[in-house]
């Protein structure tokens, strides 16, 4: 089963993830349909 | 951008912090990524510091590959050689038919380099960037070596 992707939406949020996890970010700007 | 492959949503979820921006209204991040067009994605190091981007839309086969470049290069370009060469490795191996194999040869050979100060990785792979690829702006870029 695919896993789901938790999109964040607060840079902050994102920093304290991106810090914590050690993991890179992925940022997408996207338009919405 | 919508990611209904399920090997690429368990790419993404296993290895980035997903961070959407809605093109019409976050001005400010727009600005400051100095983004101007959709879908534009901007990777980022944990400290937030870009090292890559992709524009436009791209099958799945393709796009995972370039999700594998990202972290590659945000690991070569923070000092991470180890980490950067397997995932170099793993492009040239596992995506042959991929366009960015020519500068995964080309990054693999001096993050292997940078890791055992050995200088033969750069040789090997000038040798293999011109024997597989040899009208590759890559290979060109090996020439000093």
């Amino acid at each position: 089963m695919a896993k789901q992707i938790e999109w964040l939406t607060g840079e902050e949020d994102v920093m304290d993830r991106a810090k914590n996890t050690g993991k890179a970010i992925l940022l997408d700007f996207f338009k919405p349909t | 951008m919508t990611y209904p492959t399920e090997y690429v949503t368990d790419y993404i979820f296993e290895n980035f912090i997903a961070w959407r921006a809605d093109f019409d209204t976050e001005t400010a991040l727009l600005r400051k990524f100095d983004v101007n067009w959709t879908p534009t994605l901007v990777f980022l190091d944990k400290k937030g510091i870009e090292h890559y981007r992709l524009l436009g839309f791209l099958p799945p086969e393709a796009f995972i590959v370039h999700l594998i470049l990202a972290r590659a290069r945000i690991a070569f370009e923070t000092s991470g050689y180890a980490e950067a060469a397997e995932l170099f490795d793993r492009i040239v191996k596992g995506y042959p038919e991929s366009e960015q194999v020519p500068q995964a040869i080309y990054f693999l050979g001096v993050s292997r380099m940078k890791v055992t100060k050995d200088d033969s990785y750069l040789d090997e792979a000038a040798e293999e960037l011109k024997r597989a690829f040899p009208d590759s702006e890559w290979t060109m870029r090996t020439n000093p070596w």
